[in-house]
């Protein structure tokens, strides 16, 4: 195959990926509006991913943030105050935090802890017949393994990077209240702040936790679900779901900013 | 609305070898009717036969069509597959567990997802159904921390709970203590009595020539080929 011919065909394959998880994507949305698809056990199966992708993660996003918070908001206070443009803070904060980096580091978060987790107990399963097994019993994998995973991988994102914003923040202004960096009234540190908020960074802070969580769990499950039957390829369904996952949350926080700000 | 009668259908069903594992099967026809136990000899080397994934629409025939319930799994979408696996229950020739829940919730699972019943009704089932083939408790583990013999105790248990259209035993007594197999051919003559269909895969001559089992058919493999079994004979199925 020529060097142009294996261009075209890898534009082809990756067109036709995308196409494959954007129609799951949307499948698994209309399912989930769909009363009938939340059994008992699917909302068993909802509940344990909500505790393990979300509560379970709180600690770990907690210091996560409160570091994110330490070095980023005391940094702007001390250069923001340097330059004599305090009034700036909030809305500097609320570019780098609520808008780029919250989002971003609890997706990455959840795609190491979780998706990864995910992609290897589906491929485990699929290994195990353990897929044929519901299967047979009419449970829809679909239904019962991909919707419930994505929805909590979805709603997870979202409140962890709301605890993130509130961590980092808080932590921020703690330790350059401690420093004597800070503006040192915790009210005129907040009100900075909400005045840099803007009605589109709530739109923007959804859009960037529960579209890219949702893409995520499709992708874990995917690449898990397509392993055929080999146990080597386990590992190789989790490198996969690391890359693919990491690159889908890029590219939809790059939409999004663009859509949104620009 | 008249109920249908024959439960599953094979017309003419044609299945190459699905795998190194797995025979496969050639022109096979046979229907199953409500009520009606039929029992499948299975030969020996030639044990796994994709007669269970076929019943279910899980796996699609070369030629010829299957029908569950007077319907093709074939013209059936997604959603309704399921529904109708619903009404089925099966004893794996494979591992048939989910490891990533506990026993009782895989005894539970289908029954709660398909009906409206509450979990601690379909609970109180299972534990009266144990007790019948000698198991007091529900281990509160997960399969992989169960026995095997146990695990197969508790697949019989898993085919008869509820109300199902039809049973699928794929060599349910390979694994399981000898003494209880009059205990699992009670249940399924009553399950049978209830309106259930049977069908029932055996490598087992003493299930094959069982009288107490009620079978009202008895069909053999003889190569990729199902036969009729009368009295003793073979004949064209």
């Amino acid at each position: 195959m020529s060097f142009i011919a294996s261009i075209g065909q890898g534009a082809i394959n990756l067109y036709h990926r995308i196409r494959w998880i954007v129609s799951i994507s949307t499948a698994i949305v209309q399912l989930a509006f769909r009363p009938s698809s939340w059994t008992k056990p699917v909302r068993m199966v909802l509940s344990r991913q909500i505790v393990f992708t979300g509560y379970d993660a709180i600690g770990f996003v907690a210091i996560v943030a409160l570091l994110t918070g330490i070095s980023v908001v005391v940094q702007a206070q001390v250069w923001m105050g340097r330059l004599g443009q305090s009034e700036l803070l909030g809305p500097l904060l609320v570019t780098v935090i609520v808008r780029e980096v919250g989002p971003l580091l609890v997706n990455f978060i959840v795609i190491g802890r979780s998706a990864t987790a995910m992609a290897a107990e589906l491929a485990g399963m699929k290994v195990r017949h353990e897929v044929e097994v519901l299967d047979s019993q009419g449970l829809d994998p679909l239904v019962f393994l991909v919707m419930p995973r994505a929805i909590s991988m979805a709603l997870s994102v979202f409140g962890l990077a709301m605890l993130f914003v509130v961590f980092s923040f808080g932590s921020g202004y703690l330790c350059g209240a401690f420093l004597g960096t800070g503006p040192g009234d915790p009210g005129i540190f907040a009100r900075s702040v909400v005045r840099g908020v803007s009605s589109y960074d709530f739109y923007n802070i959804l859009a960037k936790t529960l579209i890219p969580g949702l893409l995520t769990g499709v992708i874990a499950a995917n690449e898990g679900l397509s392993v055929e039957g080999v146990a080597t390829d386990i590992p190789q369904a989790v490198t996969k779901t690391v890359v693919r996952a990491t690159l889908a949350v890029l590219v939809v926080s790059v939409i999004v900013s663009v859509l949104t700000y620009i | 609305m008249q109920e249908q009668k024959a439960i599953l259908e094979f017309k003419g069903v044609t299945v190459r070898s699905a795998s190194s594992q797995i025979s496969g099967i050639s022109q096979f026809d046979f229907s199953l009717e409500r009520g009606e136990i039929v029992v499948v000899g299975l030969e020996e080397g030639r044990e796994r036969i994709p007669l269970a994934p076929l019943a279910q629409g899980l796996l699609a025939p070369d030629s010829g069509s299957v029908l569950f319930q007077g319907l093709d799994w074939a013209d059936m979408k997604a959603f309704r597959q399921s529904v109708e696996r619903g009404r089925i229950r099966r004893v794996y020739e494979h591992y048939g567990w989910v490891t990533n829940l506990d026993v009782m919730e895989n005894l539970c699972l289908a029954e709660c997802h398909h009906t409206r019943r509450t979990k601690d009704e379909v609970m109180q089932e299972v534990r009266g159904l144990a007790r019948r083939f000698g198991l007091e408790d529900i281990p509160e583990a997960r399969p992989t921390r169960v026995h095997g013999m146990v695990l197969r105790k508790l697949e019989w248990v898993r085919a008869l709970v509820g109300t199902p259209s039809l049973i699928i035993l794929e060599r349910p007594l390979f694994g399981a203590p000898k003494a209880d197999a009059p205990k699992l051919m009670e249940a399924v003559c009553e399950a049978s009595r209830r309106g259930v269909a049977i069908l029932w895969l055996t490598e087992d001559e003493r299930v094959m020539e069982c009288r107490s089992l009620g079978a009202v058919r008895r069909l053999r493999m003889n190569g990729e080929k199902l036969v009729a079994v009368s009295n003793g004979r073979e004949s064209d199925g």
